[in-house]
């Protein structure tokens, strides 16, 4: 089991190393100059050139790039081209908000659509199943630009339940944290929710048609231990799998939520930092999303060896 | 013949598709008495594992269900027990059933000794070590070579025959009084399914259980069954002792299906398969519902049902020939 892991985490080095080799390219193959940014009116030709010597951008870029995955790899993420501040300080205070609406946008998704998947699918189009396809149709069609609006129209403006655009963080208190994050978090799990329980309704209907179900069955067991012990936990192998492949979407799904809640995440840094050429930023913005990426899928891959077993041996 | 263990009367399991009805068991007569093995026979979708599905009420809905007849079982109708009682006290306590693909009967995420374990658990009130404990005996008792290791393992590093031995060692956990065994040798290489059989045989006797075994293997009837019924289009049209089956059966299908089977057609010197193949059991043929396939088909088989006539103690046939 130990072995898996360490192999499953050697395994992430090449693509990672292939992850910073990319955006190092493609950031430099985004139109537009920084130093252009940075000088603005006080433009010169002599002072671009001074700018460019002293962050670095007059040396070949094959340079460029390994001094810059030495710095990745030993915390040294550079300055940010337009704060002066360090990358690394400023990533470190938003990650943290991100992570958090992350984790509660795939819980909220996952609570929710284990048991809606398993209700719709023990009783295929029954009123219970028919109500939940359509409202999960609903979910997957929903932006979360748009979601997000009708969710703070409705909550913050009309009702006044929860606030509309502010963010208070774990130190606030985990309550007041917690009410700020709702709204956000829900906007950004719903439709990954929706997604999920038409996910979980079709393999369960798959795997209740399998053999051992009937054996199950004959042996006496109660239908709730048919469907939640033998029948749900084969239904989940497939499903893990695309819950790690939609982090990817959760991940691009924040920026939005963060930039429409005005939560100071990563996400809504990026926005910033590609809006204003900030390289360094926006370099570190994208390693971190590809590397949660990775992480989650390898996460996955663990997870899966708990589900199935026969994964276990190769 | 009052004393029957298992009583199936007028058993009729329809599933309901787009097609239409099928009509997968369509007025089961069947009985098995204490300590018998009656030998179910009939082409692949003639209605044997509908039957057998049918007396634990396995029988999926939707699509199917069981609409009409009886299943007297120790002084039960197990078709209108309530589910509790059906759950708790027949199924896998006194009537367990094994299935045809040991491959996919197996759930392949958790132990074979974490499955054996429930069947004890879902009937007695035993604690999860005293299960496993009573699992490797009985993985033991089925020939599952060092019982104590094998319990810890998953499915899949299992071979087939040994799977169906685990199965076995399930279903005969709680030491029901009957097994229904639907195809249990089927799936298996010659060599495997010899041992399987054996190992039945060799439970039979130190259990006590009578066995309901489906099967379209007639060389593995003669080697088990004390009884055969041979069904054929959702109805049992012959069933009789085992010797007068296989001295010569009175059904027209049947004597078809001794004749194409290769073994006894050694002895006649060729093979003499059944022509045509089953009908549609959405539109079954009028009358006697093998007539078109039939030799000896008189003019009247293709107007009206034959009744059941009985030949001797003990032999009865669907077939206007006897009338």
């Amino acid at each position: 089991m130990l072995r898996f892991i360490l192999r499953r985490l050697l395994a992430l080095i090449p693509t990672f190393v292939g992850i910073t080799l990319v955006v190092f390219i493609m950031i430099r193959a985004i139109p537009g100059d920084p130093i252009l940014t940075i000088l603005a009116e006080d433009y010169s030709e002599e002072l671009a050139q001074e700018y460019r010597q002293k962050m670095g951008l007059d040396r070949p870029v094959v340079v460029q790039y390994l001094i810059w995955l030495k710095g990745m790899v030993t915390g040294d993420w550079g300055n940010s081209l337009i704060s002066q501040e360090p990358v690394i300080r400023e990533v470190a205070k938003r990650l943290p908000v991100t992570l958090e609406l992350l984790v509660l946008a795939l819980a909220f998704a996952v609570v929710f659509s284990v048991p809606f998947g398993v209700i719709s699918a023990v009783k295929p189009n029954s009123m219970p199943d028919h109500t939940l396809m359509t409202v999960s149709m609903l979910g997957i069609s929903l932006p979360e630009f748009f979601l997000g609006a009708l969710l703070l129209i409705v909550f913050a403006l009309k009702l006044q339940w929860l606030p509309a655009t502010s963010f208070v963080p774990l130190s606030g208190g985990l309550f007041e944290n917690l009410r700020h994050m709702l709204l956000p978090a829900v906007t950004l799990g719903s439709a990954r929710m929706a997604m999920f329980t038409r996910l979980i309704r079709n393999s369960m209907l798959e795997v209740v048609r399998q053999d051992y179900i009937d054996t199950a069955r004959a042996k006496g067991l109660s239908e709730w231990l048919v469907i939640n012990k033998h029948a749900l936990k084969n239904a989940l192998v497939p499903t893990v799998t695309v819950i790690g492949l939609q982090i990817g979407y959760l991940i691009g799904g924040a920026i939005i939520v963060e930039s429409l809640f005005a939560l100071p995440g990563i996400g809504s840094l990026g926005i910033d930092s590609i809006l204003q050429r900030d390289y360094p930023v926006v370099q570190a913005f994208v390693i971190v999303s590809a590397t949660g990426f990775l992480l989650a899928n390898f996460a996955v891959d663990i997870v899966y060896t708990f589900l199935d077993p026969r994964i276990r041996v190769r | 013949m009052n004393n029957a263990l298992l009583r199936i009367q007028g058993l009729r399991t329809y599933f309901y598709t787009e097609e239409g009805v099928v009509r997968a068991a369509d007025g089961v007569d069947l009985e098995i008495f204490p300590g018998e093995t009656l030998g179910l026979v009939g082409e692949s979708g003639c209605g044997k594992t509908v039957t057998a599905k049918s007396i634990l009420r396995l029988i999926p809905d939707p699509p199917g269900r069981v609409v009409e007849g009886s299943v007297f079982f120790e002084g039960r109708d197990l078709l209108k027990l309530d589910r509790r009682s059906l759950r708790r006290e027949i199924r896998g306590n006194r009537i367990s059933m094994i299935f045809q693909d040991p491959m996919t009967s197996l759930n392949p995420v958790y132990t074979v000794g974490e499955q054996v374990s429930e069947a004890f658990r879902a009937h007695r009130r035993i604690g999860r070590a005293r299960a496993l404990r009573e699992s490797v005996e009985i993985l033991g008792r089925v020939g599952i070579a060092s019982p104590e290791r094998m319990v810890r393992e998953y499915p899949h590093r299992y071979s087939g025959g040994m799977r169906q031995r685990a199965m076995i060692a399930m279903a005969l956990a709680c030491r029901p009084a009957l097994l229904l065994a639907d195809e249990p040798s089927t799936a298996l290489d010659v060599t495997i399914q010899a041992q399987i059989l054996e190992l039945m045989k060799h439970l039979r006797e130190e259990f006590q259980t009578s066995i309901l075994l489906i099967t379209h293997n007639l060389g593995v009837v003669a080697e088990m069954a004390d009884r055969v019924a041979v069904m054929y289009a959702g109805q049992v049209v012959e069933k009789c002792g085992v010797e007068r089956f296989f001295d010569g059966p009175a059904h027209p299908y049947a004597t078809g299906l001794l004749h194409s089977f290769p073994g006894m057609a050694r002895r006649a010197g060729r093979l003499d398969p059944i022509p045509g193949s089953i009908p549609d059991m959405v539109r079954p043929p009028e009358g006697c519902r093998f007539h078109p396939r039939c030799r000896k088909a008189l003019p009247r088989c293709t107007e009206n049902p034959p009744p059941v006539t009985r030949l001797e103690e003990g032999h009865l046939v669907r077939c206007w020939l006897y009338e």
